[in-house]
């Protein structure tokens, strides 16, 4: 036995162990080569360490930009849309169930069409910033898109300000590791954008065309924080210099993006034309503007042919923007309505009739918005008193910046700085679909931020 | 040098086969033979496919059709043992002598429960009792297939092994969700991975752009070439199946050849499919303003609660649409197949080659009042409109083995699988036939709609281009059944495997072999056809062409050493390596705008690529393992694996994943007490671990590719391609590691007619994998990165009884009772930056909570009370909770099964039931919540009779905000299966020149017992761990007649 088991041992062991070694000698020969990556589609740190790479993504980052506001594809909201909800622009014609709550002013921080919407911009300060970084190390020649991403920045902090509620956080992400910061009040959001639209104007110095409208764009977006701020003196002096027919276009083509309001209007069928009656027709809605049936030439549409998504509501068109219609980010109009504000800010006769020839100037001889020529409409009379040039100056500016987020920030505005009760100013009463519209004046900071230990909510939700 | 070059060369294979070679003594090249029958007891018949082996050595053989069986062995006294599924094993001593070959014959008991012996290992087929892990074995596959409803691989796993949860698709050819002793990943996939004669096989969901239900791999694969499927439930039993395998391996084996004259067999089936669910009505309460009683409306209830009521009821009505064989599209559809079978050969070389064509058409037709809307409009109807619900299979393969030589066998297995398939818009899809039907007024419409509207509640019945509503909300099959969504795959799987025995006490074998599959999926609508979309259907006419290509490369080579230390000890040191390279790759091409005829992204207007994606996974392991065997009656196994896999971080290089198992047959000692009612105990314990491997990609921190519109304005606007960070990577990133510790035992009474199985559990994922969300506001490029930060515990237990309670020559009755129990609980979800525990994940419905399972269900809670007495709830009385609760598990925790086969006639007819119970969790009710929540027409919001707790979970749901009401138990029975085989006479399948023949009708799905209030608590179209039941069909019953002939 034991001879056996000795025989045994002297060939199996010297055996195992050299198959062993022989096996793992092999191995290594060739397992580099086996476990090569081979990821033909990835696209790694490397790849974006020059110019050519800074520049992509200075592409990247402006795309995005226009994405978080408008642009997309796959029926989802960007701010603009889901603002234009809660308001009296638009009216739920679908069966998801965040829409309307977004129309019926009820919308939580755990919504699922909200918190894309808001990541969509936060991240977007982020893809600007990045791109900010690149150009500012390959390509420290391209001042103006280095300020322009400072733009993107300072405009993405001014439409978190106007669009959420108190406590917004603004961090960083560096080196792939978040950097998070306390939440924010929106006036202090609105402080950071103009510091960031200050480091862009900066950087414009220059006279060629491209610098300029960078440049315009840069002073009406810092105007409108100044605004925000109740700075309107400041703000109307800062855009004084831009042209009426200036626009700061976002663009659109069918193999990248469509204009969502086609999407949800036109293509899919989620919304009807906001109005001051339900899409039926059967339900008041108090405080709203009649868009649809006030036959403004500012509002493009189609009459009502059947039922929206939701297979119930009447579906009204807009057909302001058709699928590659382009949609202006800032423009002249812009500019003169904040003049126009700044002289309603003046509480006085004067005033008044200086804000209304400001906005029957822009009546008399419309600009070309986007792809849109509208003809000239007629003066309107001088309010005679504030609450009449309050009245007066935010429904012409309701109109003529319809669907471009603003009406949200105004509606907010109007109880902040004008005094309104939010029930004079808000959609109010029975809502069409079922029960009463909400008391939301502003959208709640979706619970995702909560991964930021500083945040545990809004702070309050005032207007 | 020569020698170590050509290792270096070749590569670990030919290592092992030069060390044999170099370390073989000439003496020990002599041989001897041991050849014998084997034939059954008491008929003294031969019995085929038994396998015959050597105990202690790696001599195995098979028995051909005359039950003859020849094995080569090195000269001695052995043991030989021959074992078959359906008998008792026997084992023999025999002394077999060099050039003098010795004669050993078995006689076989047929067992009255049949249990399988033999399983396949990663190191190679071993007998069962060896294990110290379970391993569920279906066993005779070719049987199943016969005389029980199996039309894919599904129906096969369904009920049949406890712990194993498969939910299987709804339509025609969908995806399966196959879980095993519970979910045990929070972010990546809980499937397990599946392996076909030794090679990796692609078994994922495949869209097919309905809108949620999806076709799958496993599909692709026919029942029919089966010939057992075995599930190694965790990392006790797959340690050596390497990274991946934490969550089970299926182990698929085809048939193959006996040796002997050619056997035939052919068979025929044909089918009903039928929809048997009863769908929601839809509910119109009609009623008029009190100032107003001329003018018809819709009541609501709130209405009739308000103080004076704003509306006055007149009547209600109600109109379920797909009950209506006027215009709904459900009917009864086909199922049909025939194939055919060929076995043979000879000792030394035996083929099994395979035929078969298989095709289901669904319960979807094109309903008769719009086909004949089309054919007014002059439209030719296509048959893909009047059968949108369809999918077919051609399955062909071919099995060589041969026996080079004494020393060397070798195989072949080819395998080719082509399907289409085609589903219309279903599910999460406003073109969703469902979703249109469901959007009815609530009674039946009339021609009147059209012309007064307002005397039908404003439904006009009337499309958008002029057709006949018939009740649908916007459009009907005539338009959303245009929509063209296919897939086709061809699929070729081989495998080669090689067993070279140099000695008597080695054997190496090698298998190498490739999974590849071509997908073609097209979502087409051509010109002027589908659902009017936005305005125009010429310019929303579209194509998206989706061409993917699948390739799972696959090698494996083991050296299996056997040495009989001691008389009573014998050893096994098993060597190998293995490594999968799974390779995938798309195209997505999209043309916008056809012309007429037109139906290919070239031919259209505007013509793009949409995406494209190629991906890789490599993994190379090796592993080592020793066996021992003690006096044939405790068996310890320990084994070791470590890998390297492509996708691991660049900062991790490696994992090893031990294992450990014993296995010891107490009853057999001489200690243990005797009982005439215990026939064998046997205890075995297992321990191992094993991984799930990152995404190919999830390390990397990368780059996307996007294409940005860039312009001034319209005129000069470009497109520009553009870069964005995408992925923040993890460097460090590493498998997720799941270690599992089971124990249990298998006994055998009362003369083998009872065996009882019993497995306890406990399996610890650690390293988990977690997408930890990064809060938006710090603008990262993504919102959340891969770290390896969670810990997940899944224990329980698993029963199973197999007993045959009556056997007697006109009836049997053989009863298996199965049951399994988990508890799913997340240990740990890592820490924040403050360095405390996260200690929840999500926000929604679903939230992954430390202490909780994962997917736990969180609702708020409300409480309701008719305060006015008025028979009505309105929002006021009802008070939802602020915080959200913890609800219960989101997938069955507990799973029972009882099988029960009957036999009548001296087993001339055989009959089998299959009863199946899941429990021990939530579902959510998205059927009655969506409709409720979106429309006026559900019963709970129009029925004044409808009860206060229906009431209720509308209005918490619309109105304050809480789904708690549309939280259901997800328990249920479900008699899943039952068939009757009948065994045609002998002399009448002589007269169509057959050995034998047999006929089964059966059926499946014929019946479920809940109380779910949606269609049935099975209906899903999902593919992951949630069930997701908005508006999907809910599952079919099937009616099936086969005929099985033999030659």
């Amino acid at each position: 036995m034991t001879s056996n088991l000795t025989h045994r041992f002297r060939r199996v062991i010297p055996a195992g162990a050299g198959a062993l070694a022989m096996l793992a000698l092999g191995a290594c020969s060739v397992q580099d080569s086996l476990l090569e990556q081979q990821q033909p589609q990835v696209i790694l740190p490397s790849d974006v360490q020059s110019s050519t790479g800074a520049l992509a993504l200075y592409n990247g980052a402006l795309g995005r930009f226009r994405n978080s506001l408008n642009g997309g594809n796959n029926n989802q909201e960007y701010i603009w849309n889901f603002e234009g909800l809660m308001t009296d622009e638009v009216q739920s014609a679908d069966s998801f169930s965040q829409r309307n709550d977004a129309d019926q002013r009820t919308t939580l921080s755990n919504d699922g069409v909200l918190r894309p919407v808001y990541e969509r911009l936060q991240q977007s300060r982020g893809f600007a910033r990045d791109a900010a970084l690149a150009l500012a190390q390959y390509a420290p020649d391209e001042k103006t898109k280095y300020a322009e991403m400072f733009m993107e920045i300072g405009f993405f902090e001014v439409t978190l300000g106007q669009a959420f509620c108190n406590g917004i956080p603004l961090g960083e992400t560096v080196d792939g590791v978040p950097v998070y910061t306390q939440p924010l009040t929106n006036a202090e959001v609105f402080q950071a954008a103009i510091t960031r639209l200050d480091t862009a104007l900066t950087n414009l110095t220059g006279n060629d065309a491209e610098t300029v409208r960078i440049r315009n764009a840069t002073l009406i977006t810092k105007a409108r924080a100044l605004v925000d701020l109740g700075k309107y003196d400041e703000a109307a002096t800062l855009v004084s210099g831009i042209p009426t027919d200036y626009a700061y276009l976002i663009t659109y083509s069918v193999t990248t993006q469509s204009n969502e309001w086609w999407q949800m209007y036109t293509s899919s069928h989620r919304y009807s034309v906001g109005d001051s009656l339900s899409p039926a027709g059967t339900v008041r809605i108090l405080n709203a503007i009649p868009f649809y049936s006030s036959n403004d030439p500012r509002i493009q549409k189609k009459p009502a042919k059947g039922v929206g998504l939701d297979t119930t509501t009447p579906f009204t068109e807009l057909t302001n923007w058709g699928r590659e219609d382009p949609i202006s980010l800032v423009n002249g109009l812009d500019a003169r309505l904040i003049e126009a504000e700044a002289q309603l800010n003046k509480k006085t006769p004067a005033g008044y009739a200086a804000m209304n020839t400001i906005l029957n100037n822009l009546r008399a001889d419309p600009p070309q918005y986007g792809n849109l020529v509208i003809d000239a409409m007629p003066a309107l009379p001088v309010p005679l008193t504030f609450d009449a040039a309050v009245d007066q100056f935010f429904r012409e500016k309701a109109f003529w910046q319809y669907g471009r987020g603003e009406r949200f920030s105004d509606l907010r505005r109007l109880s902040r700085q004008y005094g309104r009760a939010p029930e004079t100013v808000w959609p109010e009463g029975t809502f069409f679909k079922n029960g009463e519209y909400g008391d939301n004046v502003n959208f709640p900071v979706p619970d995702s931020e909560k991964s930021n230990p500083n945040f545990t909510g809004c702070i309050d939700r005032n207007p | 040098m020569r020698l170590l070059r050509s290792i270096l060369r070749f590569g670990p294979t030919s290592a092992f086969a030069i060390v044999a070679a170099v370390s073989t003594p000439a003496a020990l090249m002599a041989q001897a033979t041991v050849t014998g029958r084997v034939t059954a007891a008491g008929t003294n018949q031969p019995i085929s496919d038994v396998r015959v082996y050597a105990v202690g050595t790696t001599a195995v053989a098979s028995t051909n059709a005359d039950g003859r069986y020849t094995l080569h062995v090195k000269p001695g006294t052995m043991d030989v043992r021959a074992t078959r599924i359906g008998f008792i094993e026997q084992k023999k001593s025999v002394t077999a002598t060099a050039g003098a070959p010795a004669t050993l014959d078995f006689s076989l008991e047929q067992s009255s429960v049949k249990l399988t012996e033999i399983v396949t290992t990663a190191t190679g087929e071993q007998r069962k009792v060896e294990l110290g892990n379970s391993v569920t074995t279906l066993g005779n596959i070719a049987e199943k297939v016969e005389t029980t409803p199996v039309n894919n691989l599904a129906d096969l796993m369904v009920a049949k092994a406890p712990g194993v949860q498969v939910l299987a698709g709804n339509m025609t050819g969908s995806a399966p969700v196959i879980r095993i002793r519970g979910i045990k990943s929070i972010s990546l996939s809980s499937d397990p991975i599946y392996v076909i004669d030794g090679v990796r096989m692609s078994s994922g969901a495949l869209s097919l752009n309905t809108g949620g239900t999806a076709a799958s791999f496993l599909n692709t694969l026919n029942p029919e070439e089966v010939a057992d499927i075995e599930i190694v439930k965790g990392p006790s039993a797959a340690t050596l199946y390497g990274t991946d395998a934490a969550n089970g391996v299926i182990v698929i084996t085809t048939k193959r050849g006996v040796a002997g004259a050619p056997r035939w067999t052919v068979h025929a089936e044909g089918g009903l499919v039928k929809d048997r669910n009863d769908y929601p009505s839809q509910y119109a309460l009609w009623g008029h303003r009190p100032a107003t009683p001329a003018t018809p409306r819709r009541c609501l209830l709130a209405d009739l609660a308000a103080t004076p009521a704003t509306c006055v009821v007149d009547s209600l009505t109600s109109y379920n649409l797909l009950a209506d064989k006027q215009f709904s599209p459900i009917t009864t559809g086909y199922t049909k197949g025939v194939g055919a079978q060929v076995s043979g050969g000879t000792d030394a070389v035996r083929y099994f080659v395979s035929g078969d064509f298989e095709g289901e058409q669904g319960t979807l037709t094109l309903p008769q009042f719009s086909q004949d809307y089309l054919s007014s409009t002059g439209t030719n109807i296509r048959e893909e409109w009047l059968h949108p619900e369809y999918f077919n299979r051609l399955s062909l393969r071919s099995n060589l083995n041969a026996a080079i030589s004494p020393k060397l066998d070798m195989g072949v297995s080819i395998g080719y699988g082509k399907t289409a398939q085609r589903l219309p818009p279903v599910d999460n899809n406003t073109e969703s036939f469902l979703f249109q039907a469901f959007g009815n007024p609530g009674f039946k419409p009339t021609a009147a709609c059209a012309t007064a509207p307002s005397s039908c509640l404003g439904y006009t019945n009337t499309g958008l281009l002029g057709e006949e509503l018939g009740g649908y909300a916007q459009y009907t099959p005539a338009s959303t059944f245009q929509r063209l969504n296919q897939l086709k795959i061809d699929r070729l799987t081989t495998s080669g495997d090689a067993h070279w025995r140099p000695f008597s006490w080695m054997q190496n074998d090698a298998t190498v072999g490739m999974d590849l599959a071509n997908r073609d999926r097209v979502a087409l609508c051509r010109f002027n056809e589908c659902a009017v979309g936005g305005g125009d259907r010429i310019e929303d006419s579209f194509v998206r062409d989706t061409r993917s290509v699948d390739r799972n490369l696959s090698a494996q080579v083991t050296s299996n050493a056997t040495w009989q230390a001691l008389t009573t000890l014998n050893l096994k040191t098993t060597l190998g390596a293995q490594y999968t390279n799974q390779q995938s790759e798309f195209t997505d091409a999209e043309g916008d705008q056809l012309p007429p005829g037109a139906q290919s992204p070239g031919q259209a207007a505007i013509a793009f690529v949409d995406g494209s994606f190629i991906r890789a996974d490599k993994t190379l392991g090796y592993y080592l393992q020793e066996q021992a065997t003690i006096r044939d009656l405790l068996f310890i196994t320990a084994a070791a694996r470590t890998d390297q896999n492509s996708a691991f971080g660049t900062k991790f290089q490696r994992v090893f994943y031990p294992k450990l198992g014993v296995s010891y047959i107490i009853s057999d000692e001489s200690f243990f007490p005797k009982f005439s009612w215990l026939d064998q105990l046997r205890l075995r314990g297992a321990y191992g671990a094993s991984g799930v491997q990152p995404g190919s990609t999830t390390a990397l921190r990368t780059f996307a590719a996007t294409t940005v519109s860039i312009g001034t304005d319209a005129s000069d606007a470009t497109d520009t391609p553009a870069l964005l960070a995408s992925a923040l990577g993890n460097p460090n990133l590493k498998p997720e590691r799941s270690t599992e510790r089971e124990v249990g035992f298998e006994s055998r009474l009362f003369n083998s007619r009872f065996n009882i199985d019993f497995t306890y559990y406990n399996n610890v994922t650690k390293d988990a994998l977690i997408s930890q969300p990064i809060a938006p506001s710090a603008g990262p490029s993504a919102l959340s990165v891969t770290r390896n930060l969670g810990s997940i515990a899944n224990s329980g237990i698993e029963a199973t009884i197999t007993s045959t309670l009556v056997d007697r020559r006109d009836f049997g009755w053989d009863l298996t009772v199965g049951g399994s129990h988990n508890t799913n609980i997340i240990k740990s979800l890592g820490y924040n930056e403050q360095g405390e525990p996260n200690p929840t994940i999500g926000t929604g419905s679903y939230r992954d909570s430390l202490g909780l399972p994962i997917n736990g269900v969180f609702a708020r809670p409300y409480t309701y009370s008719d305060a006015n007495g008025d028979g009505i709830i309105v929002a006021s009385e009802i008070t939802v909770d602020k915080n959200f609760q913890f609800l219960g598990y989101s997938s069955p925790r507990d799973l029972v099964t009882i099988q029960n086969g009957f036999n009548f006639f001296n087993r001339k007819l055989q009959v089998n039931t299959l009863l199946d119970y899941r429990g021990g969790f939530s579902i959510f009710n998205n059927y009655t919540g969506f409709l409720c929540r979106a429309k006026f027409t559900c019963y709970d919001e129009q029925n004044p009779k409808a009860p206060l707790a229906a009431q209720a979970r509308v209005v918490a749901y619309r109105t304050l905000g809480s789904d708690y009401g549309y939280w259901e138990t997800g328990q249920f029975w479900r008699l899943r299966e039952v068939s009757a085989t009948y065994t045609v006479p002998t002399f009448l399948a002589n007269q169509l020149r057959a050995r034998d023949a047999s006929l089964t009708l059966s059926a499946r799905n014929l019946h479920v017992w809940s109380s779910f209030t949606g269609p049935d608590p099975e209906t899903n179209y999902g593919t992951g761990d949630i069930v997701s039941n908005l508006l999907t069909t809910a599952p079919p019953s099937y009616f099936t007649l086969r005929l099985n002939l033999h030659f």
